[in-house]
């Protein structure tokens, strides 16, 4: 689904993540796991179109396909089909509710005045449905707590219907139950609706128990692992050197 | 209990309605509203009575309505475009920008009244003006760009403020006498001076700058999560933003021009249609954000009539309290960024 060849990351002259190459199947959950400042965050950004690799004298290295098409081909409305982002930011709009969040994930579908149509409709209620915040649907998101405030951020992803699920660090500020919850969403959009999504977390025991692989951020370079075939936590000890 | 938006929304353009016709009626001289309908509809009537209607409180009442929603809807803009409640064409200086244009040109370039009042006078000092609000704006959103941080953001837009009066303070300082004049009753506010050729510059400007943002309502509403949001849902950053651009300068712009600084309107009223229609939305939130804004700016023009005070004063003392609401509603959410 995703395919990334020998591309570098970074910003302004330093440099995160070098000739970095992986690759994410459909239906396959995997967490992003490394130190802070690593290129988690960078890397879930490039994928998502946000920013662009490391370039070096004007020129970009390497490519990132997306269903074998190269990402910069992709228009926007493509990309908005294709790939959904949930971020690390608190979304704290007074007077919108949670289902108005989740309806604007059907932007991309939708024409430019916006109007949902039946189907948007359904879509809309459905992602509700799989995070479990029907109740929650006319609440204000400025009045939920952040577990809440992040179901409804990744039933707005879902209801986007994209292939691709990119969230960056989606249990950050959550409580145990919390980060449990979100992982068993994340799973459940990977298994049963075969979406490819890739989470950045720092939450290593979650991680390796719910993910299908854990792409480990190893100073410059980056080792993809497989959960359960793989020594993943004995790599992921060696890197954080614990 | 929260009110149906269809009786709403009847309320709300009974109200303007009854307002436009009560502003029409009230002044020095009252004129009762058969007489008001016989002057409108060119019927038996007195011709001061005629005149007075249809040549000074007509025109007045109508750029008080389209003043008033043109600048509540830039302010809306602005607290979208900065996904901040404080934002506003006064408080980001804005406001101030197109102050300093339309300095430029009433203590300046055009110091006879006759030239002021031409075409090419009103459309020179709406042009100064859109140029003044262009480039604060411009400034003011590249700043925000680099930073970030919502209170740094205002705090700037407050210093641009500053700065640009001290400066129009000197223009004042080095003006000739009959120039600075006009220019302290421009200061003040009026919508009185609003004469033919600048009633329809500041209609046009008002429909086009609310129209542009009505067409914008689905990227706006996206903007309202963040850029990263609105990105990756397809929205064209770039086109949206210089949209917006667009409209706060056409909309703040001109009404800084031919009315003066009109304080905290632009600030205050997003926040009463928000208060009122409980959305985000701004397909809802565009037109309720005019509606309210010209009903606001008829009331502050029939109180502004009744206690002579300059229309900038009432504005400013009508605005003050919802800011205050809004620091007040928002001090939680604040602390969590």
């Amino acid at each position: 689904m995703i395919e990334i060849k020998d591309i570098t990351l970074g910003y302004g002259r330093k440099i995160l993540l070098e000739n970095i190459s992986a690759k994410f199947g459909k239906g396959e959950l995997t967490a992003l796991l490394g130190r802070n400042g690593s290129g988690k965050s960078t890397l879930i950004r490039t994928l998502a179109g946000l920013q662009k690799p490391y370039t070096v004298e004007g020129r970009t290295k390497g490519e990132i396909l997306i269903g074998g098409r190269d990402i910069r081909s992709l228009s926007r409305e493509e990309a908005a089909r294709t790939v959904s982002f949930v971020g690390t930011e608190r979304i704290l709009v007074p007077d919108l509710k949670g289902r108005e969040l989740v309806a604007m994930g059907r932007a991309p579908w939708t024409g430019w005045t916006g109007r949902p149509g039946a189907k948007d409709e359904e879509m809309t209620d459905r992602a509700i449905e799989l995070v479990g915040m029907q109740d929650y649907a006319m609440t204000d998101i400025a009045e939920m707590s952040d577990g809440e405030r992040q179901k409804i951020m990744i039933a707005r992803a879902l209801a986007q219907d994209t292939p691709v699920m990119l969230l960056d660090e989606p249990t950050a500020f959550l409580d145990v139950p919390g980060k449990h919850q979100t992982v068993s969403i994340l799973r459940k959009a990977a298994s049963e609706e075969g979406k490819c999504v890739i989470f950045s977390t720092h939450d290593v025991e979650t991680a390796v128990r719910s993910a299908d692989k854990v792409l480990l951020a190893d100073g410059r370079r980056v080792i993809l692992l497989r959960c359960g075939v793989d020594p993943v936590m004995d790599e992921i000890r060696r890197v954080f050197g614990i | 209990m929260r009110m149906k938006p269809g009786i709403l929304w009847t309320c709300g353009i009974f109200l303007l309605a009854a307002l436009f016709a009560a502003d029409i009626m009230t002044g020095s001289a009252g004129i009762p509203p058969e007489e008001v309908w016989k002057a409108l509809s060119g019927g038996g009537t007195e011709d001061q009575t005629r005149l007075i209607v249809t040549g000074i409180r007509l025109p007045k009442a109508l750029t008080a309505l389209l003043a008033g929603a043109a600048v509540s809807v830039s302010g809306l803009l602005m607290q979208t475009l900065f996904r901040n409640p404080l934002a506003g064409p006064y408080v980001l200086g804005i406001s101030s920008g197109a102050s300093l244009g339309a300095a430029l040109c009433v203590l300046g370039v055009s110091s006879s009244m006759a030239i002021r009042d031409s075409l090419l006078g009103s459309f020179g000092i709406a042009g100064a003006a859109w140029a003044g609000a262009a480039a604060v704006l411009l400034i003011i959103a590249a700043a925000s760009r680099k930073i970030g941080d919502i209170t740094v953001i205002l705090i700037l837009g407050m210093m641009f403020g500053a700065g640009i009066d001290a400066f129009v303070q000197i223009l004042q300082y080095l003006s000739d006498e009959q120039s600075l004049k006009a220019y302290i009753v421009w200061t003040m506010g009026s919508l009185g001076n609003v004469s033919g050729t600048r009633l329809c510059i500041l209609a046009a400007a008002a429909v086009c700058g609310t129209a542009v943002t009505a067409v914008s309502s689905k990227s706006l509403d996206l903007m309202l999560l963040g850029e990263s949001y609105a990105v990756t849902s397809g929205v064209d950053i770039r086109k949206t933003r210089m949209l917006v651009f667009l409209a706060t300068v056409l909309l703040a712009g001109t009404v800084t021009a031919f009315c003066g600084p009109l304080g905290f309107v632009g600030l205050a009223v997003p926040h009463i249609a928000r208060l009122l229609a409980r959305t985000a939305g701004h397909k809802v939130l565009v037109p309720a954000t005019a509606l309210c804004g010209g009903i606001l700016m008829l009331g502050c023009d029939m109180i502004a009539k009744s206690t002579a005070i300059p229309i900038n004063a009432v504005t400013s003392l009508c605005g003050v309290p919802v800011v205050v609401w809004v620091v007040m509603k928002n001090r939680k959410s604040w602390k969590q960024r």
